[in-house]
């Protein structure tokens, strides 16, 4: 899985590429490329309705959101301000940091290096908290 | 028009943990007015304001976001469903 996301990185070149993790009792079992709708180098954002579809289908095969992918083309493997900002919910009475979507982690991966490399955060409302990726 | 609501799991401490919960309206705006009266919190977390959808929040009735539709005045019908998604987008 981690050769899917490195490859779905370099085909999005220049642009940043996205994706999302499925798991199953809590290991990742399938990796889903997806459309950078920004089709940007900085920025990127799930389309739509392809987000809608693919929870759908990670529901309709009883597995789980594990977490979401990314990659950097030209930074370093870790969180950018954007990155944290997108991952959190303001709530608009307490103004308090929720996660987006609790429970999850963000994979990132930075093709600025000779080799690709790949680091996972949670976001849980403070400074993000890394985890580590083991790669049977 | 009664319709199934598919919370996502930022909002469901509104709704008692509970991913799916039942909502009635002709358009999507008045499916998440009778959610308020029953998950008191929820609509600021969708709805601006200024009465518009929040940027960072997609809302589906069936398979299609309802900002290529009519937004939150989507019509609604007996037996639709409802989806809320947190946007997926970083830097």
């Amino acid at each position: 899985m981690v050769e899917v996301i490195v490859a779905h990185a370099r085909a999005g070149l220049p642009n940043e590429a996205c994706g999302v993790i499925a798991g199953e009792d809590g290991r990742p079992v399938r990796v889903y490329p997806m459309h950078n709708a920004e089709e940007s180098p900085v920025v990127y954002r799930f389309d739509e309705h392809e987000q809608l579809r693919v929870f759908t289908d990670i529901d309709d095969r009883g597995w789980s959101l594990l977490g979401f992918f990314h990659s950097h083309p030209r930074t370093e493997a870790s969180p950018s301000p954007t990155d944290r900002a997108l991952a959190h919910w303001t709530d608009p009475v307490t103004g308090e940091h929720v996660p987006a979507y609790p429970g999850t982690r963000y994979v990132i991966v930075s093709l600025a290096g000779d080799e690709p490399e790949l680091r996972a955060f949670r976001f849980e409302g403070g400074d993000p908290v890394e985890e580590e990726i083991r790669v049977p | 028009m009664p319709v199934r609501v598919k919370v996502p799991s930022v909002l469901r401490t509104h709704t008692g943990g509970e991913g799916q919960v039942d909502g009635d309206g002709t358009t999507v705006r008045e499916v998440l007015e009778d959610l308020e009266t029953r998950y008191p919190g929820i609509r600021a977390r969708l709805v601006t304001g200024d009465g518009a959808l929040h940027r960072f929040v997609n809302v589906y009735v069936n398979d299609e976001d309802v900002r290529y539709l009519g937004s939150l005045e989507t019509e609604v019908g007996d037996g639709d469903v409802v989806s809320i998604l947190p946007a997926v987008a970083g830097g």
